[in-house]
């Protein structure tokens, strides 16, 4: 007796990938748009502010030093009479430079390893995990320092130490999503149907962790910048030639007692929305992934 | 002669407003529980059973609500009540048990323990004598050393024992209606059949009311006086067990009956 | 076709580093058993008796702790992992949740897909051919190459399982409690399909269930398993119906105690 009826299916609407839904309901949330809002205007103003402004941020002016915000120097000067808004500006580049590369680095090298020990067995796991706990504990500090003996400081090294700072909590992440699906049922029907180690992690683990993955990496991003930010105040960061938030920060220290608050104000403001930007975006995309994604990933 | 029903649902309409629109779960249901007997509601999944058993117990949480229709019972329309009111009536008066048993229980604390401090709050016994009364209620579930299965942990026994002592406690508080949803879909065969004869026992020893809503027409066919069979939202056919079951009327109970795997045939 | 020999494993949860109070749990011990070849061989057990262990075990996805799993006369523990991964054209298995066991973020047809990928050198085209042929096969719609799992019912669901499962023809299929997750009625329907493609393709079937009458309708032997053993083991009219063993015996009683309209014989309606 053969199947009766071809089953059809009831569907008023085009199979919609469930990528593309959780990209529609991003849309609809008002505050991580507003967090991406922000990031977005940043961008902006980093990449074309500098030429709209006009200033050189490096051009010393001894008559204009510690100018309070006026119309030629909008938000001030600094104790060299450089002008404040375009060093800013420029500080955002380093900013979001220093920030995305490092956790660039980080998420690479954090995926990497936890789905290698996620897939590895039990007893090359644990080994792994305990030595990234290990690593997990050493301070940034110590890293900063150690770097110090690999040359002068430069943006690249400032990258390098971040990312090595930051790469163990993705890692973590990454091997805790990756025991779990490897116990789903679909990751055992692709190894039963044959796929290779290569394409089980490309075609069906990776993107499987890519929602709690994007939520840690967004406030990463975030991190990172503070990270920077902290450093560079201790002129432990960035070249000090290089204008970031952080040094300017730094710089404005000593002048504020002066009275000029705009040299910490400004700076100040700047590296607390971007990384409230920044964990917005994160929170959003953290509050589609729970409810939403229980009928997709679960 | 016509016996007035002891639970009275007529026309309810309970409905769920999600992001994805309007679900109608149940739309239009009515039907009638008399005293003694049991009640079996039949549905696939997607029928809106659960929905019915959740409505008729006020645990219908947002976005879903009890939009039409009424429930009478002991002269109040149930959905008219506030949440102090459903307190009156859900447990004392209205009884229920679930599919999981572990969900009734506190996973840290003794079965015995649990039962008690029911008694104790609902029917202000005191510590000794709710102990005991618990102790008697998992004997009544024939539940194999009682006095052992007090002191342990819902962990500690079987997915069958740990129902029967969902029942005990369901029981101890002495409701006039005993609504099971699923009571047996989680536990093994050998424990299902015990618990479908303590259920008919039990009609018999105490004159228990109950609903038992199931997708298991064995277990309906077994305990059940009557039979209301529910298909998206809807009653589509309800009468006397035998007749149901053994000679339905609607195409859709045929077919369900007729898909039914059995030994006998 | 198959042969299971004083198959064992337990498993150790791993306790502190140099563990000494190591738990063992063993979930399979002493299973011998022969499947021959066009047959459905039923395996009978409840949650905890071992059977999808076992399952696991004759697929390949775990190692025994002792005795061997024999496919074709090959003893597949001696096999390397590229051999392993080639007998995958004979061995199939379909699992019990089709909520979980299709990826997510695939549409059907990839999923299918999928094993012609692994194995084959087949152009996207023919791939494409064979796998609407394949839908075709389990009674799936054309238009439901391009839908995702979430679109599709949990009967449907199984079906693409299925599809994928015979994808490359396999000789050997295991079915491990494929129908338990589905309604009653849609339970019938892929029983049927089951026994059209075995008819159709030859082939060989491993089918563990719970449910007595499921195995009743599909199998020719049974095998009855209890606490990671064998307990009866027989052509399916004699365990079923004139079961050896208590446990057995037990299992046919509490089934056969739901056929019967127990509230009408009392005389209560």
């Amino acid at each position: 007796m053969a199947v009766e009826r071809v089953l059809e299916l009831d569907m008023d609407r085009v199979p919609a990938n469930p990528r593309t839904e959780i990209v529609t309901a991003f849309f609809r949330h008002r505050t991580a748009m507003a967090g991406l809002f922000g990031l977005i205007a940043l961008i902006v103003l980093s990449t074309l502010g500098p030429s709209v402004v006009g200033h050189d941020p490096t051009a010393t002016d001894i008559l204009a030093i510690y100018a309070s915000p006026s119309s030629s120097h909008l938000l001030g000067t600094d104790q060299l009479g450089r002008d404040l808004l375009t060093r800013l500006l420029y500080g955002g580049r380093v900013s979001l430079l220093v920030g995305l590369m490092a956790t660039l680095m980080a998420t690479v090298i954090g995926c990497a390893y936890g789905v290698f020990s996620g897939m590895a067995p039990k007893w090359l796991e644990y080994p792994m995990m305990q030595l990234l706990d290990a690593l997990h504990a050493i301070p940034v500090i110590l890293l900063v320092i150690v770097s110090e003996v690999f040359g002068e400081s430069s943006l690249i090294k400032m990258v390098l130490v971040i990312g090595l700072a930051s790469w163990m909590g993705i890692a973590r992440m990454a091997r805790t999503e990756c025991r779990r699906l490897m116990e789903a049922d679909f990751v055992k029907g692709a190894i039963v149907a044959g796929a290779s180690p290569t394409r089980l992690v490309f075609r069906h683990l990776l993107p499987n962790m890519f929602a709690p993955l994007i939520v840690v990496v967004t406030v990463g991003i975030g991190q990172a910048i503070l990270l920077e930010s902290t450093l560079s105040f201790l002129n432990l960061g960035v070249p000090t030639t290089v204008p970031s938030w952080g040094n300017l920060l730094g710089n404005g220290m000593s002048s504020v007692l002066g009275g000029a608050w705009w040299t910490v104000l400004f700076p100040g403001i700047m590296i607390v929305l971007t990384v409230l930007s920044m964990n917005l975006v994160g929170d959003g995309l953290r509050d589609l992934i729970d409810p939403k994604n229980r009928s997709i990933g679960s | 002669m016509t016996k007035t029903p002891l639970l009275s649902v007529s026309h309810l309409k309970s409905y769920y407003f999600s992001a994805q629109g309007l679900i109608r779960a149940v739309d239009g249901v009515s039907l009638d529980l008399y005293r003694g007997d049991i009640l079996g509601i039949v549905g696939e999944s997607g029928s809106g059973k659960s929905t019915l058993a959740l409505s008729l117990l006020g645990l219908l949480d947002p976005p879903g609500r009890i939009e039409e229709g009424g429930i009478q019972f002991q002269g109040e329309d149930l959905p008219t009540l506030d949440e102090a009111g459903w307190q009156g009536i859900r447990g004392k008066k209205i009884g229920m048990i679930f599919q999981s048993p572990e969900g009734s229980f506190n996973p840290i604390s003794t079965i015995g323990r649990q039962i008690s401090e029911a008694l104790q709050t609902h029917r202000s016994l005191s510590r000794k004598e709710a102990d005991k009364e618990a102790e008697m209620a998992l004997a009544r579930v024939w539940m194999p050393q009682p006095e052992e299965v007090f002191e342990r942990y819902p962990f500690e026994i079987s997915l069958g024992m740990c129902q029967r002592a969902s029942l005990a406690l369901a029981l101890s508080l002495n409701p006039s209606i005993l609504i099971a949803d699923e009571p047996t879909a989680s536990l093994d065969i050998v424990s299902q059949a015990e618990m479908a004869r303590l259920f008919s026992e039990l009609q018999e020893t105490l004159n228990l009311s109950m609903i038992v809503i199931s997708h298991d027409l064995g277990l309906v066919r077994t305990i059940a006086d009557r039979v209301a069979v529910m298909h998206a939202g809807k009653i589509v056919e309800e009468g006397p067990a035998e007749q149901v079951l053994e000679a339905p009327r609607h195409p859709y109970t045929q077919g369900l009956v007729s898909s039914e795997l059995r030994l006998d045939r | 076709m198959l042969a299971v020999e004083n198959l064992s494993k337990t498993y150790h949860t791993v306790g502190a580093f140099f563990g000494r109070d190591q738990h063992r749990v063993t979930a399979v011990h002493e299973v011998s058993f022969v499947i021959r070849p066009g047959e459905a061989f039923g395996l009978v057990g409840e949650s905890g008796s071992g059977k999808s262990t076992l399952a696991r075990l004759i697929i390949g996805l775990e190692r025994p702790t002792r005795g061997r799993v024999f496919i074709s006369g090959t003893d597949i523990g001696t096999l390397t992992q590229r051999a392993l991964r080639a007998l995958r054209r004979e061995v199939q298995i379909v699992f019990q949740n089709p909520y979980t066991a299709l990826d997510p973020l695939m549409a059907i047809g990839a999923s299918i897909e999928e094993p012609l990928v692994n194995f084959t050198s087949l152009g996207k085209t023919e791939r494409q051919r064979q796998v609407l042929d394949l839908l075709h096969d389990v009674g799936l719609a054309k238009r439901l190459l391009h839908a995702y799992p979430y679109q599709l019912s949990g009967g449907e669901r199984q079906r693409a399982c299925i599809a994928k499962a015979i994808a490359l023809r396999p000789k050997f299929l295991v079915c491990d409690e494929v129908v338990s997750s589905l309604d009653k009625s849609v339970q019938v329907q892929v029983l049927h399909l089951l026994k059209d493609l075995k008819q159709q393709y030859g082939l060989t079937y491993l089918f563990i269930s719970h449910d007595l009458a499921v195995v009743n309708y599909l199998c020719d032997r049974v095998a009855v398993m209890l606490r990671g053993e064998i307990v009866e083991l027989g052509g399916r009219q004699e365990v079923l119906f004139q079961p050896a063993h208590p446990y057995t015996q037990a299992l046919m009683a509490s089934t056969s105690y739901f056929l019967k309209d127990t509230a009408y014989e009392k005389g209560r309606t």
